[in-house]
Protein backbone atom coordinates (compact mmCIF):
# COMPACT_ATOMS: atom_id res chain seq x y z
CA UNK A 1 0.00 0.00 0.00
CA UNK A 2 1.17 3.93 -0.94
CA UNK A 3 2.86 5.13 2.18
CA UNK A 4 0.09 8.39 2.11
CA UNK A 5 -2.97 5.71 2.67
CA UNK A 6 -1.20 3.43 5.13
CA UNK A 7 -0.20 6.77 7.57
CA UNK A 8 -4.01 7.66 6.48
CA UNK A 9 -4.81 4.82 7.80
CA UNK A 10 -3.10 4.42 10.83
CA UNK A 11 -4.01 7.71 11.80
CA UNK A 12 -8.11 6.77 11.34
CA UNK A 13 -7.89 4.24 14.33
CA UNK A 14 -5.90 6.77 16.43
CA UNK A 15 -8.50 7.68 19.38
CA UNK A 16 -9.88 11.20 18.35
CA UNK A 17 -8.15 11.28 15.17
CA UNK A 18 -10.56 9.91 12.70
CA UNK A 19 -11.85 13.01 11.18
CA UNK A 20 -8.45 14.80 10.77
CA UNK A 21 -7.77 10.99 9.01
CA UNK A 22 -10.90 11.24 6.66
CA UNK A 23 -9.95 14.72 5.88
CA UNK A 24 -6.72 13.91 4.33
CA UNK A 25 -8.38 11.08 2.74
CA UNK A 26 -11.36 13.38 0.98
CA UNK A 27 -8.69 15.79 0.22
CA UNK A 28 -6.39 13.30 -1.68
CA UNK A 29 -8.69 11.71 -3.67
CA UNK A 30 -12.62 13.72 -4.03
CA UNK A 31 -11.09 14.86 -7.24
CA UNK A 32 -9.77 11.77 -8.99
CA UNK A 33 -12.74 9.80 -7.67
CA UNK A 34 -15.12 12.44 -9.11
CA UNK A 35 -14.04 12.54 -13.03
CA UNK A 36 -14.19 8.63 -12.44
CA UNK A 37 -18.09 8.94 -11.15
CA UNK A 38 -18.78 12.11 -13.83
CA UNK A 39 -17.27 9.67 -16.91
CA UNK A 40 -19.78 7.18 -15.97
CA UNK A 41 -23.02 9.20 -15.11
CA UNK A 42 -21.78 12.43 -17.31
CA UNK A 43 -24.07 14.92 -15.34
CA UNK A 44 -22.45 16.75 -12.81
CA UNK A 45 -25.46 17.24 -10.27
CA UNK A 46 -25.91 13.46 -10.20
CA UNK A 47 -21.75 12.80 -9.75
CA UNK A 48 -21.65 15.43 -6.97
CA UNK A 49 -24.26 13.40 -5.32
CA UNK A 50 -22.70 10.19 -6.20
CA UNK A 51 -19.38 11.13 -4.88
CA UNK A 52 -20.85 12.34 -1.08
CA UNK A 53 -22.89 8.66 -0.73
CA UNK A 54 -19.57 7.06 -2.00
CA UNK A 55 -17.45 8.88 1.18
CA UNK A 56 -20.64 8.05 3.44
CA UNK A 57 -20.19 4.50 2.72
CA UNK A 58 -15.93 4.87 3.26
CA UNK A 59 -16.38 6.33 6.12
CA UNK A 60 -18.79 3.79 7.17
CA UNK A 61 -16.12 0.88 5.94
CA UNK A 62 -12.72 2.58 6.81
CA UNK A 63 -12.87 0.94 10.29
CA UNK A 64 -12.73 -2.83 8.51
CA UNK A 65 -10.36 -1.72 5.57
CA UNK A 66 -7.79 -4.71 5.42
CA UNK A 67 -4.33 -3.33 4.70
CA UNK A 68 -3.94 -5.98 1.65
CA UNK A 69 -5.59 -3.75 -0.55
CA UNK A 70 -4.77 -0.84 -1.97
CA UNK A 71 -6.79 1.98 -0.28
CA UNK A 72 -7.69 3.89 -3.56
CA UNK A 73 -8.89 0.67 -5.78
CA UNK A 74 -11.07 -0.55 -3.02
CA UNK A 75 -12.54 3.27 -3.09
CA UNK A 76 -12.82 2.88 -6.85
CA UNK A 77 -14.70 -0.23 -6.25
CA UNK A 78 -17.24 1.69 -4.51
CA UNK A 79 -17.47 4.67 -7.05
CA UNK A 80 -17.73 2.44 -9.73
CA UNK A 81 -20.82 0.29 -8.14
CA UNK A 82 -22.43 3.77 -6.90
CA UNK A 83 -22.53 4.76 -9.91
CA UNK A 84 -23.75 1.89 -11.71
CA UNK A 85 -26.72 1.38 -9.88
CA UNK A 86 -27.17 5.04 -9.65
CA UNK A 87 -27.86 4.54 -13.48
CA UNK A 88 -29.84 1.56 -13.26
CA UNK A 89 -31.97 3.08 -10.52
CA UNK A 90 -32.57 6.50 -12.71
CA UNK A 91 -33.10 4.38 -15.67
CA UNK A 92 -36.28 2.41 -13.88
CA UNK A 93 -37.48 5.34 -12.49
CA UNK A 94 -37.33 8.51 -14.44
CA UNK A 95 -37.18 6.38 -18.39
CA UNK A 96 -38.81 2.86 -17.38
CA UNK A 97 -38.13 -0.59 -19.10
CA UNK A 98 -38.70 1.62 -22.66
CA UNK A 99 -34.84 3.21 -23.27
CA UNK A 100 -31.89 1.91 -23.27
CA UNK A 101 -29.21 3.70 -20.63
CA UNK A 102 -26.58 4.20 -23.87
CA UNK A 103 -29.56 6.25 -24.92
CA UNK A 104 -30.24 7.85 -21.57
CA UNK A 105 -26.28 9.31 -21.51
CA UNK A 106 -26.34 10.43 -24.73
CA UNK A 107 -29.28 12.31 -23.99
CA UNK A 108 -27.15 13.63 -20.78
CA UNK A 109 -24.21 14.91 -23.13
CA UNK A 110 -26.08 16.52 -25.67
CA UNK A 111 -27.74 18.57 -22.81
CA UNK A 112 -24.59 18.55 -20.66
CA UNK A 113 -23.36 22.66 -19.92
CA UNK A 114 -20.52 22.02 -18.48
CA UNK A 115 -19.05 19.97 -21.31
CA UNK A 116 -16.36 22.05 -23.69
CA UNK A 117 -15.36 19.63 -26.06
CA UNK A 118 -15.01 20.31 -29.24
CA UNK A 119 -16.72 17.97 -31.80
CA UNK A 120 -14.37 15.56 -32.21
CA UNK A 121 -14.32 15.01 -28.37
CA UNK A 122 -18.12 14.65 -28.42
CA UNK A 123 -18.00 12.59 -30.94
CA UNK A 124 -15.57 10.70 -29.27
CA UNK A 125 -17.83 10.63 -26.12
CA UNK A 126 -20.76 9.07 -27.49
CA UNK A 127 -18.62 6.30 -29.28
CA UNK A 128 -17.58 5.44 -25.79
CA UNK A 129 -21.19 5.21 -25.00
CA UNK A 130 -21.92 3.35 -27.33
CA UNK A 131 -19.34 0.03 -26.26
CA UNK A 132 -20.69 -2.13 -23.75
CA UNK A 133 -20.59 -1.42 -19.86
CA UNK A 134 -17.52 -3.21 -18.93
CA UNK A 135 -15.73 -1.88 -22.12
CA UNK A 136 -17.08 1.46 -21.32
CA UNK A 137 -15.25 1.39 -17.59
CA UNK A 138 -12.12 -0.19 -18.72
CA UNK A 139 -11.82 2.34 -21.30
CA UNK A 140 -12.09 5.45 -19.41
CA UNK A 141 -9.85 3.88 -16.15
CA UNK A 142 -7.19 2.89 -18.79
CA UNK A 143 -7.22 5.88 -21.75
CA UNK A 144 -8.71 8.50 -19.41
CA UNK A 145 -7.36 7.95 -16.19
CA UNK A 146 -4.16 6.46 -16.55
CA UNK A 147 -4.80 2.83 -14.30
CA UNK A 148 -2.76 0.04 -14.51
CA UNK A 149 -4.20 -2.81 -15.76
CA UNK A 150 -3.48 -4.75 -12.53
CA UNK A 151 -5.35 -1.56 -10.54
CA UNK A 152 -8.22 -1.72 -12.66
CA UNK A 153 -8.45 -5.83 -12.19
CA UNK A 154 -8.52 -4.75 -8.93
CA UNK A 155 -11.54 -2.34 -9.05
CA UNK A 156 -13.19 -4.32 -11.22
CA UNK A 157 -12.32 -8.03 -9.92
CA UNK A 158 -11.41 -9.38 -13.56
CA UNK A 159 -8.06 -11.22 -14.17
CA UNK A 160 -5.68 -8.43 -16.26
CA UNK A 161 -5.19 -10.48 -19.81
CA UNK A 162 -9.32 -10.41 -20.31
CA UNK A 163 -8.97 -6.16 -19.68
CA UNK A 164 -6.26 -6.51 -21.76
CA UNK A 165 -8.20 -7.92 -24.62
CA UNK A 166 -11.31 -5.95 -23.70
CA UNK A 167 -9.15 -2.54 -23.80
CA UNK A 168 -8.21 -3.97 -27.60
CA UNK A 169 -12.05 -4.27 -28.77
CA UNK A 170 -12.99 -0.98 -27.47
CA UNK A 171 -10.27 0.80 -28.93
CA UNK A 172 -11.21 -0.99 -32.25
CA UNK A 173 -15.18 -0.57 -31.59
CA UNK A 174 -14.38 3.40 -31.21
CA UNK A 175 -12.31 3.55 -34.09
CA UNK A 176 -14.64 1.58 -36.61
CA UNK A 177 -17.70 4.16 -35.50
CA UNK A 178 -15.27 7.36 -35.21
CA UNK A 179 -15.02 6.65 -38.75
CA UNK A 180 -18.43 5.86 -39.89
CA UNK A 181 -19.44 9.43 -38.48
CA UNK A 182 -17.03 10.87 -40.22
CA UNK A 183 -17.57 9.63 -43.46
CA UNK A 184 -21.15 10.53 -42.82
CA UNK A 185 -19.96 14.14 -42.05
CA UNK A 186 -18.38 14.58 -45.32
CA UNK B 1 -3.40 1.66 -30.35
CA UNK B 2 -0.63 4.42 -30.26
CA UNK B 3 -2.21 5.72 -33.79
CA UNK B 4 -5.25 6.34 -31.56
CA UNK B 5 -3.91 8.22 -28.98
CA UNK B 6 -2.25 10.46 -31.33
CA UNK B 7 -5.44 10.90 -33.00
CA UNK B 8 -7.47 11.50 -30.38
CA UNK B 9 -5.89 13.68 -27.27
CA UNK B 10 -6.96 12.58 -23.91
CA UNK B 11 -8.32 15.91 -23.06
CA UNK B 12 -11.08 16.17 -20.40
CA UNK B 13 -13.83 17.13 -22.12
CA UNK B 14 -16.43 17.92 -19.49
CA UNK B 15 -15.75 21.17 -16.50
CA UNK B 16 -17.39 21.36 -13.11
CA UNK B 17 -18.89 24.78 -11.72
CA UNK B 18 -16.13 27.56 -10.65
CA UNK B 19 -14.78 27.07 -7.43
CA UNK B 20 -17.03 23.19 -7.18
CA UNK B 21 -13.10 21.42 -6.11
CA UNK B 22 -12.35 24.18 -3.23
CA UNK B 23 -15.44 23.84 -1.72
CA UNK B 24 -15.74 19.53 -2.13
CA UNK B 25 -13.38 18.46 0.48
CA UNK B 26 -15.47 20.74 2.66
CA UNK B 27 -18.96 19.39 1.37
CA UNK B 28 -18.07 15.79 1.95
CA UNK B 29 -16.93 16.46 5.62
CA UNK B 30 -20.29 18.36 6.00
CA UNK B 31 -21.90 15.31 4.71
CA UNK B 32 -20.23 12.81 6.75
CA UNK B 33 -20.48 14.39 10.05
CA UNK B 34 -24.37 15.03 9.14
CA UNK B 35 -24.44 10.86 8.67
CA UNK B 36 -22.43 10.59 12.21
CA UNK B 37 -24.69 12.20 13.66
CA UNK B 38 -27.60 10.67 15.81
CA UNK B 39 -30.68 11.63 14.20
CA UNK B 40 -33.18 13.29 17.02
CA UNK B 41 -36.21 11.32 17.73
CA UNK B 42 -39.25 13.36 19.00
CA UNK B 43 -41.84 12.15 21.07
CA UNK B 44 -44.55 12.33 18.23
CA UNK B 45 -42.13 10.66 15.59
CA UNK B 46 -41.61 7.72 18.20
CA UNK B 47 -45.83 6.92 18.58
CA UNK B 48 -45.93 7.96 15.06
CA UNK B 49 -46.43 4.34 14.08
CA UNK B 50 -48.81 3.83 16.78
CA UNK B 51 -51.03 6.81 15.80
CA UNK B 52 -51.43 5.63 12.26
CA UNK B 53 -52.69 1.97 13.61
CA UNK B 54 -55.13 3.76 16.44
CA UNK B 55 -56.00 6.06 13.49
CA UNK B 56 -56.80 3.09 11.08
CA UNK B 57 -58.91 1.09 13.79
CA UNK B 58 -61.49 4.16 14.50
CA UNK B 59 -61.90 4.90 11.22
CA UNK B 60 -62.92 0.38 10.67
CA UNK B 61 -65.19 1.18 13.87
CA UNK B 62 -66.61 4.22 12.52
CA UNK B 63 -67.07 2.75 8.57
CA UNK B 64 -68.79 -0.57 10.00
CA UNK B 65 -71.01 1.62 12.18
CA UNK B 66 -72.08 3.69 9.40
CA UNK B 67 -72.54 0.65 6.54
CA UNK B 68 -73.94 -2.31 8.83
CA UNK B 69 -77.28 -0.69 9.64
CA UNK B 70 -78.48 -0.54 5.77
CA UNK B 71 -77.59 -3.99 5.40
CA UNK B 72 -79.28 -5.77 8.60
CA UNK B 73 -82.64 -6.11 8.93
CA UNK B 74 -83.03 -6.13 12.70
CA UNK B 75 -87.08 -6.39 12.74
CA UNK B 76 -86.96 -9.28 10.31
CA UNK B 77 -84.17 -11.08 12.61
CA UNK B 78 -86.42 -10.93 15.75
CA UNK B 79 -89.36 -12.11 13.93
CA UNK B 80 -87.70 -14.91 11.96
CA UNK B 81 -85.33 -15.89 15.26
CA UNK B 82 -87.86 -18.80 17.13
CA UNK B 83 -88.16 -20.67 13.71
CA UNK B 84 -84.81 -20.48 12.87
CA UNK B 85 -82.98 -21.37 16.54
CA UNK B 86 -82.81 -25.32 15.77
CA UNK B 87 -81.01 -27.78 17.42
CA UNK B 88 -78.27 -30.09 16.50
CA UNK B 89 -80.92 -32.61 15.06
CA UNK B 90 -82.52 -29.86 13.41
CA UNK B 91 -85.44 -29.81 14.84
CA UNK B 92 -87.13 -26.70 16.42
CA UNK B 93 -86.20 -26.25 20.28
CA UNK B 94 -88.78 -23.54 21.21
CA UNK B 95 -92.47 -24.82 20.25
CA UNK B 96 -94.68 -21.07 20.11
CA UNK B 97 -97.75 -23.66 20.07
CA UNK B 98 -96.62 -24.92 23.60
CA UNK B 99 -99.41 -23.45 26.34
CA UNK B 100 -100.17 -26.10 28.98
CA UNK B 101 -102.48 -25.68 31.81
CA UNK B 102 -101.67 -25.34 35.53
CA UNK B 103 -103.28 -29.00 36.11
CA UNK B 104 -100.95 -30.21 33.06
CA UNK B 105 -97.43 -28.80 35.10
CA UNK B 106 -98.94 -30.00 38.21
CA UNK B 107 -99.26 -33.53 36.83
CA UNK B 108 -95.92 -33.09 35.52
CA UNK B 109 -94.07 -32.11 38.59
CA UNK B 110 -95.82 -35.21 40.18
CA UNK B 111 -94.75 -38.15 37.72
CA UNK B 112 -90.99 -36.39 38.67
CA UNK B 113 -91.45 -37.29 42.08
CA UNK B 114 -89.25 -40.34 43.29
CA UNK B 115 -89.82 -42.75 45.62
CA UNK B 116 -87.48 -41.60 48.57
CA UNK B 117 -89.00 -38.43 48.32
CA UNK B 118 -92.18 -39.87 49.68
CA UNK B 119 -90.32 -42.01 52.38
CA UNK B 120 -88.94 -38.51 53.20
CA UNK B 121 -92.00 -36.78 53.45
CA UNK B 122 -93.53 -40.03 56.07
CA UNK B 123 -90.78 -40.03 58.29
CA UNK B 124 -90.83 -36.25 59.00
Amino acid sequence: MDNGDKEIIELFHVQGRKEDAFRLLVNRYSEKLYWHIRKIVLDHEDSNDILQNMFVKVWQGLAEFRYEAKLYTWMYRIATNESLNFLNEKKRKVHGYSTEITEMLENTLESDVYFSGDRIQLELQKAVLRLTERQRLIFNMKYFDDMTYEDIADVLDVAVGTLKATYHNAVKKIEEDMRITDSLAL
Amino acid sequence: MENFENKYEKKNPFTVPEGYFDRLPEEVMGRVEAERKPRKVTLLNAIKPYLGLAAMFVFAWVMVQLIAPRFVDYDRMLQQQPEEVLSENGEAELDVDFNPTSDEILEYLADDVHDYELLYADLY
